[in-house]
Parts: structure tokens; sequence; C-alpha cells
């Protein structure tokens, strides 16, 4: 990468417009952040299956809508439009590593508590690998219906997809991943 | 064929996501849940994947709204700096073209005389060096050979400060 200066970053920095590229002040998106960065990174995280590819995604993602996000975004537009982004990149993720396993998140390398009993590290691992066996799409459209608890107005909003289309994709979703949680035995009452 | 929806689907949705499931909902809802299979699919797959989304935030350290932010406007800037700097990378790689061209010109228009020095070099001798030594002599009597060697030299020198410049830069 081109490095620069001090005195042309400083000299760029003054040819930046008074109202400059972010239509945001520091305190806004602090707030915002804190409000909205768990639930991203956790959708980035388990749609990659990669923590270290959620965090640069993550921080792609903050730098995209704050220089395209408009001042009158009401808060849940602009969280929507932050999933959208989130689910492009991880459209051009997939893109670039088609064909590529991803690293599975290294939850499994974690030493289980005292809370944690054997039964249910193993159902969470089961778990785990029973996501990991669903394609991209039909990851985001279970999270953002059942975790982040969209509608599918909303989901479609989100991932670009007819609305009309979101109800029989995630009705053919959730019956994908309940075959594949009943082949591996894995039922209701096995996680808590 | 299994239905594809339910009309509660969406009630029990909501009855998770502000966690009044199963204890605190509707025990008419939960009664529904009992004698859906839609419905009774929602509950097993939400609730599992809201298990799973809460052990992945359990001991997340994300980084710092702060550091978010000033790696976004740091990432702006250096943007704003190639942007405005591009004519000027634009105008180094047209100089060096054009030098470039000249030089290949200059070797194709003179590329008789070439070919025999390339000869001789391969035969170099003392005999050669006087022959050469004498030829640039003869040259240097003519005013139209001198401006042309000390034009090209020029630009011969002019290219490689160019070159070193620009590897400097990298």
């Amino acid at each position: 990468m081109q490095e620069f200066t001090y005195s042309e970053l400083a000299q760029a920095e003054d040819a930046l417009p008074a109202d400059a590229v972010f239509q945001m002040d520091e305190a806004a998106f602090r707030a915002f952040y804190n409000r909205t960065a768990r639930a991203i990174w956790a959708y980035l995280a388990k749609v990659t299956g990669d923590r270290a590819a959620a965090d640069d995604l993550m921080q792609e993602c903050y730098y995209r809508f704050l220089r395209t996000r408009r001042a009158e975004m009401s808060e849940e537009h602009a969280r929507q439009y932050l999933f959208r982004i989130a689910t492009n990149l991880l459209r051009d993720q997939w893109r670039r590593n088609r064909g590529r396993l991803s690293v599975p998140l290294d939850d499994a390398e974690k030493v289980p508590t005292a809370e944690q009993t054997a039964e249910s590290v193993q159902a969470r691992t089961d778990l785990q690998g029973a996501l990991r066996q669903l394609k991209p799409r039909d990851l985001e459209l279970l999270w953002l219906a059942y975790v982040e608890g969209s509608s599918h107005a909303e989901i479609s909003g989100v991932i670009g997809l007819k609305a009309a289309s979101v109800r029989p994709m995630l009705f053919r979703a959730r019956q994908k991943l309940l075959g594949i949680l009943r082949k591996a035995g894995i039922t209701a009452g096995r996680t808590k | 064929m299994k239905a594809l929806q339910c009309g509660q689907e969406r009630r029990v949705v909501e009855s998770l996501q502000s966690g009044r499931w199963p204890e605190a909902c509707d025990p008419e809802l939960r009664s529904h849940v009992d004698h859906c299979a839609v419905c009774s699919d929602v509950v097993l797959v939400a609730r599992l994947m809201r298990e799973e989304h809460a052990s992945m935030l359990a001991d997340l350290k994300l980084p710092d709204a702060g550091l978010v932010w000033w790696k976004a406007q740091l990432r702006t800037r250096r943007e704003a700096a190639e942007l405005a700097t591009r004519p000027i990378a634009l105008a180094e790689r047209f100089a060096m073209a054009c030098g470039l061209a000249v030089l290949l010109a200059f070797v194709v228009w003179k590329w008789s005389d070439f070919y025999t020095w390339l000869g001789r070099l391969a035969n170099f001798g003392h005999s050669d060096a006087r022959w050469l030594l004498s030829l640039l002599l003869n040259s240097l009597n003519q005013p139209f050979s001198v401006l042309f060697v000390a034009s090209t030299s020029l630009l011969v020198i002019f290219m490689a400060c160019l070159v070193y410049a620009l590897w400097a830069e990298k």
C-alpha cells in the first residue's frame, strides 16, 4: 500500500468538506456501535464460521455504514441497513472463498467451565456441526428470523429477496436444519 | 404435505425474543405450539439458535467503538490522499512511457550500428577500443551529434532518477 507523509494526510484532511464524509459524529457512532456490534459480529461469525474474518468484516461493515449512511435514517432503518451491508460482505466473502472450507469457530478449544457439563458441550458441538452443513443463504435466513427476530419484510430488505419468497425459503431452511439435527440426534431437550 | 406457515408463528418468535417462552407466555399459545407442527419446529430451531447465539457472545471482547471510528477515519483520509495524488502518479507513468518510447525509437533508427557494435563487443580487443574512441571523437566534431548525445544522456539520467524515485516511494 502506498505510504503517505503526515503533511500529505493533513492536506487530504483539509481537502475534505466541512460536513465530512461521515454523517454521524463520534458520540452518536459510539452509542450506535454499542447497541449493534454484538449482533452484527455474531451474525458475521456464524455465517462465515471464522472469528478472525468476522472481526475484519465487522470493521469493513461499519466503515461502509459511516460512508453511506444518510442523516435522516431512523434507528431501525439504520440497523437494517447495517445488516444489509453485512450480508453483502458475506456474499463477497463467500465468492472469494468458494470451494474453500472455513475454519471452524475455535469454541471447541475452550475449556468447559464448571457450569458446563460434558453433555452440553457435546450438544453445542453437534449443533455447530449441523449449522455448518447449511448453505450461507439458509443460515442467514434462520439467523435473521430466529435470533434477530426480523420480520419477513425486514429479511427481504436485508438479503435482497422478494418478500413473498422469504416464507418458503425460510421453511425450507428450517426443514433442512431439522433434518440434520434429527440425524445427529439433537432434540430440544438435549440442549438445556 | 407439511404446511408452510402458521398464523401464530410470529407470536411464537416474539415470545421467544422477549424471553417469555415458555413459562411467562400465554398458555393458549403454549397449548397451540403443542399441537402445531410448524410452530413446534419454529420453537425447536429458534431455541437452539438463540442458545448458540448466547454461547458465542459469552466472554466476547469486541474492539472499542473509538478504535473502529479511528480506523474508519484513517482509511477515509488514505483514500482521499490516494485520489489527490493520482494525477501525479499518472504523469510519472506517462513520462516513463515516453522515455521508453524515445529509447526504443532510437534503437530502431540506429539498429544497424548497434548490431555492428554488439558484434564487435563479442570480440572486443585493443583495436576495437581504439575504433570506439575514434568514433566518439569524430562524433564530437559534429554539433548535431553532440546535441543528440547530450540529450540522450540527459534522458537516460532522468529515467534512472525517475525509476529510483518510484522505487524509493514504494
